[in-house]
This record gives structure tokens, sequence and C-alpha cells, in this order.
């Protein structure tokens, strides 16, 4: 098996979504990282009914590799896993485990392509709900594995406390199919599974324009039973968007992530 | 009126459509793009962004052009550096506070060593001939559609070439410029996939020349007696790529940033003064100095600040974000809903100096398989010589974030 395998299994020629799969994941792939088959993926998620009702696509927005082990489980009901993983994987250290879920894509890979999938399968689209992962978050699981490994954690910082590739990722609403076209393929309802029912930062815009184009929302939280919530866009949608094109534009605020000035700018060129 | 009327336009028009490439050969070229030329997002919501069919030029067009694009690319540098000098005309080019400061303050200093010094010029064809309507001067991307994917298009048509190779050639560059032992980081905004994808395409073309390359954020560069380190390591670094748009830079919060600017010994591409012909605002100042621009003054539409346009009371003019980039902040009533244009123009008057008007011009539209689309050829100049070429197709009336990448091949012989 090489990338190319890889790829073909989760992004086959001619089925339906494909075309939305991003490639980051796959073409980072070393030849090492495919070398055998890997241990398939143990499935933890309880899975409800209604997510595989007609008529729904589902995103999967969990931790990592359980995204792709959730998107397996799916596709064993017959619905079509998109990996929408934007983030690239860096050198040793990185914000975000993306290795774990290029892992996981590998290691599914054979048995994804073994289930002959139709090409018109409703999608499942993968997020890592740790795309966005919070630097303070982060830094504290990085000292408990330190301490794990009985490694001194301060060796490994710079004076600034950061020494790790900040590969943190965003979802945007053009990594998705507008909902016209989801409409288009008989798609009437959006369930956002997750393990509690808040809604992320950059996929509000995302649900607000599939609910402006007449699809209801869920959300569903995986953890626990409550019963899933129908989700509206915020009242304070109209604020938000005059708070990122008055005061943003004055310079008077600056993204959390300091990874650029402004909010979310277009990519550069 | 299409390029199929071509009699009616005061010059031939240059370029010619070819045909689709069959499916299935398309799928197995976009599969390689994407896995093995950092094409990451060739799928923006429903539109595919790679164009299955290329579009040709022959070889003496493409000479004339990149002829043009290096004499403008002359014309660009020595602007910045009359530029560098007076220091009261950045004020009109609409730069960040922060960043007006630290040119003033660097007037007249040595300015930081750069190399592999890169810009793009975006060419539309009208009925007067060539016409471009702006440089991306500072960050511009488009390597790996230009070079890796135009090459896969190329070995489809037997008897065509690439207009040229701008990732090998800026390697190549920054190969001859920078200590080749040494580790050279490409700086990119976390969180953005386009980006990312751009630098991990640069790196992969230094790894290709045997040289030692890192992408990185910018809170993973630091700076110490003017040599750029990163975080993590204890040796300086032989150079850094920015693709981070330098009026972002004093935004993010990192301790010397102003090392861009001036005061540092390793060597930085691109130069920082390139935030300076990036403005949109650029040819505001064009009259002001002694610097000749005479292949800008007739290649590039009028342009004025948006007070002006209405005290004219004038139509047929575009709006432009200043430093905006991908078509995010272009306004015209040609293709801008009503409120959203009187928005913009009421955003234009509140803060002018994040602003200018264009003249509008009417680009020559191509009949493609995909339908009419409008064009951008934008021209790779790098160290003063053409580079290669990055072809967008839009069937919008511009050409935005959403356009389909297109091979542009010159004809062999022709």
């Amino acid at each position: 098996m090489n990338k190319k395998d890889v790829f073909d299994a989760w992004a086959p020629s001619g089925a339906r979504w494909s075309n939305w799969v991003k490639p980051v994941l796959f073409a980072s792939l070393a030849e090492s990282d495919v070398e055998g088959p890997g241990a398939e993926p143990e499935i933890e998620l309880e899975l409800s009914p209604t997510w595989t009702s007609p008529g729904v696509a589902l995103i999967v927005d969990l931790p990592g590799e359980q995204s792709v082990q959730a998107g397996l489980a799916l596709a064993k009901l017959g619905m079509r896993p998109v990996p929408l993983f934007n983030a690239l994987p860096g050198f040793a250290c990185a914000f975000v485990d993306v290795r774990s879920i290029q892992r996981a894509l590998v290691a599914s890979a054979n048995l994804l392509r073994s289930m002959s999938l139709p090409a018109d399968a409703p999608p499942a689209f993968l997020l890592d709900s740790l795309r966005r992962a919070v630097r303070r978050a982060v830094r504290r699981q990085r000292q408990l594995e330190a301490r794990e490994r009985r490694e001194d954690w301060s060796r490994h910082q710079n004076r600034a406390g950061e020494w790790y590739f900040d590969n943190r990722s965003l979802s945007f609403s053009t990594d998705f199919p507008s909902g016209a076209t989801l409409r288009e393929h008989g798609v009437e309802r959006i369930i956002l599974i997750r393990w509690h029912q808040v809604v992320p930062g950059d996929l509000v815009a995302t649900l607000a324009a599939w609910h402006r184009a007449g699809l209801t929302i869920e959300i569903h939280d995986a953890a626990s039973e409550r019963a899933p919530r129908v989700w509206e866009p915020p009242r304070w949608l109209w604020l938000r968007r005059l708070w990122f094109e008055v005061v943003v534009p004055l310079g008077l605020w600056r993204d959390k992530s300091g990874a650029f000035g402004g909010h979310v700018p277009p990519a550069s060129g | 009126m299409t390029q199929a009327d071509d009699g009616q336009l005061g010059v031939a028009f240059p370029l010619r459509v070819g045909k689709p490439v069959p499916a299935s050969d398309f799928a197995e070229l976009r599969r390689t793009c994407v896995l093995e030329h950092c094409k990451w997002d060739p799928q923006v919501g429903d539109r595919a962004t790679l164009a299955p069919f290329p579009v040709f030029i022959s070889g003496a067009d493409w000479a004339q052009l990149a002829c043009l694009a290096e004499k403008l690319a002359a014309e660009t540098e020595a602007a910045e550096r009359e530029l560098l000098l007076r220091p009261l005309l950045l004020k009109q080019l609409g730069l960040p506070g922060a960043l007006q400061r630290q040119f003033s303050r660097a007037a007249g200093a040595a300015e930081s060593p750069s190399f592999a010094r890169v810009m793009r010029f975006d060419f539309h064809f009208s009925r007067e001939g060539w016409r471009v309507s702006e440089v991306n001067s500072d960050v511009p991307g488009g390597y790996s559609e230009a070079q890796g994917f135009s090459a896969l298009m190329a070995e489809q048509f037997p008897g065509h070439h690439l207009a040229g190779g701008p990732a090998s050639t800026w390697a190549a560059r920054a190969a001859l410029a920078l200590d080749p032992a040494g580790e050279i980081a490409l700086l990119s905004a976390p969180g953005y996939l386009e980006d990312a994808q751009v630098v991990a395409y640069l790196a992969s073309s230094l790894r290709a020349r045997g040289m030692k390359a890192r992408v990185i954020g910018p809170r993973e560069l630091c700076w110490r007696s003017g040599h750029a380190f990163l975080a993590s390591a204890q040796s300086p670094l032989a150079g850094v790529f920015r693709f981070y748009q330098l009026e972002w830079l004093p935004e993010c919060g990192q301790p010397g940033w102003s090392h861009f600017l001036h005061g540092a010994v390793t060597p930085v591409s691109n130069p920082a003064r390139a935030a300076l012909s990036e403005s949109k605002r650029f040819p505001l100042v064009w009259r002001e100095l002694g610097t000749p621009l005479a292949e800008f003054a007739r290649s590039m539409p009028e342009s004025c600040a948006p007070r002006e346009v209405l005290r004219r009371f004038d139509d047929g003019w575009v709006l432009k974000g200043s430093y905006s980039n991908c078509g995010d902040a272009v306004f015209s009533s040609r293709w801008t809903p009503r409120g959203a244009l009187r928005a913009a123009w009421a955003r234009a008057l509140l803060a002018p100096s994040g602003w200018v008007a264009q003249r509008e011009f009417e680009v020559v539209p191509l009949d493609t398989p995909l339908g009419t689309m409008t064009h951008c050829l934008g021209v790779y100049v790098i160290d003063g010589r053409a580079a290669g070429a990055y072809l967008r197709l839009s069937p919008a009336q511009f050409v935005d974030a959403c356009a389909i990448d297109t091979a542009l091949l010159v004809e062999e012989g022709a």
C-alpha cells in the first residue's frame, strides 16, 4: 500500500463527495507511515439510528482519530466518510497531534475499500475538534506527557515557553458543499456530532449558510443521552458581522490565535 | 464579445483554449497534483479549482508579456527604493501606523539583506491589449499551480511547454544567495491551508536542491543580535522566507519583527519594502516620485483616491482595499449588490487611506468548455527575470479566491 492507495480508499474516483476530501494528511504520508496494514481502529462511539436516516448528512466533529473511527463506523452503515482535516503535520512537536489521525486513516483504508460504498452514499464530513486547540490546554497536555516520560519539561521550552510547531487549523464554509448542492442530492437535515452541544466558532458561518439554504441543523451530544438540539443561527450574528467589519479593521482587536492581525484575513497572494 | 470575435479587437487575442483532458486521465492528474505538488485546495465550495483544459499562448506573445513584466519589475524596485528614502509619502499608501513608524525610523538606514526577490504582475487582456491591474509584490502565491499542475498538463499536450517554473527558479536563486549548509525557515500564518500549501511546495523545491527547509509559524521565529533562529534551535537560520503579509507582523505581537525591515544579518525574502508596492494605493504616489514609471503608466488603468471619484460624480470605477488579497475587497457596480457597494464606499470615505479607486476596463472573456470566463494572468518575475505564469479563470466578472487554476502552455515554434 502507498499513499495513493490510502487516498483512493477515502476519495474513490467517481464517488459524489470525493472532491471535497482534504488531501493534506494523505499528501504528507511518508513511505514508512503506510507500511503494513496497521491495527484496525476500535469504535467506541455509540451510533444513533437517526444519524443514518434518509436525507441526513453528518458533520462528525470529534477529537483526532475518534473522528476517523466514527467515520468508519458510519461507513459500515452506508455513509461516505469525507475527511476534512486541514492541519499540516508538524515535526516531532506539534500543537495538534495529526499523526494519530494519519495512522487511523491508513489503518482504516483497506476496510473502507472493502465496503464498496455506493457512489451516491450520503456524506459524513469528518473534522478534528482539536483543530483550534487552545494553547494553554496544549501546553498542559505536553507537560503531562513529559512527566509520564520522566523528562524535564522546561528543557524543551524556549523563553516564551513555546517549542512546538503551530499547526492549528480552521474550518471554512468553502470546505463543504453549498446548501444548494446538498439539497440537490437529497440532503434535508444536517446533524453535527460532538462531545457536547456547543458549536465551534469556525463552523457558525457554514451552518448559518446551510440554514439560510433551508436545511435543518441539529446538534447531537455523543457523550450523553441528552436529546438533540435544533440549531438556529444566533441572534447576535449581525453584531458579530458588525464587529468583524467595523471594530476589527480599526485594529482594535487581535485574533485569539495570535497568528494574524485582525480577523481571519483571506489567504495571501 | 469574446476571443472568438477578435477581429473587433485593436490587437489579436493571444490566448487560445485547448481541449479538455479525458476525465479518467484528469482524475489521475488531479490526484498526482494534490498528493505530490501540495495542491491542497482543489475544491472550494462547489467549485473544482483545477481546469481540465489548458490555455495556449504563442512563444512570441509570451516573450512580449515576459519582457513587459520584467520592465515593470525594474520600475517597481526603483520606486520602492525611492519610497524608502521619502517617509512622508508612506502615509498615502495606507500602511498600518506601526509599520509606517518603523519605515520612517529606518529611512536612510541600511535595509535588512534579502534574497530571491519575487513579484507577480496580474495581467488581463483588454481591447487595448495587456493591462496590469496590480502587482502582488509582497507575498505572491500560486507556485504549485503555475509549476506542478501546469507541468502535469504539459505532459498531455506534446508541442507545448511551461512558461517557466517559479518554484524551482526561486529555489535556485535562494541556493545561490544563501549558505547551502544552513536551514531556511518558511514562515506562514497558522490556520490557513492555502498559505501552508505554498510554503510546503517551496520547501519541497528547496529540499529537491539538497537544502534544508522548515515550515514555521511566527511564534517559532526569534531574533538574537540580528540573526534569525528557530525558537527551539541554537544555530542561526540561513534565511527566512516570509509568506506572511508584512502588514500583519506588527499585530501578531512577536518581538523582533522589525528585523524584517532593518537591523537583520539573516537574509529575508521578500524584502520589507515589497509591502510599499503591494499597496493598491501605490499608483497614488507615482506623481511624487522622481523614478520613471513609463511602463506602469502605459499598462495600468488610472487610479485615484475614493473621494476624488465622488467629487467627479463619475462611474466606471473599481473600489479596492489597499491591502486586499484574492479579490476579497474589490467592489464594482458591475458585480457588487447595491447595498454592499454603498457600504464599501461608506467605509472607503470613513477610512480613505485604506482604499483606492481604479478605472474599470473591459477584459476580453474566454470561451471555455466550462462556459465563458474572465481571466487573470499572473507573470512571476524573480530577481528581475520572468519565471513563469499563473493563470486563473472565473465565471464571475472578476477573479477571486474561488477562481479556477488553469495551465498556461507556450506553443513550441510559434
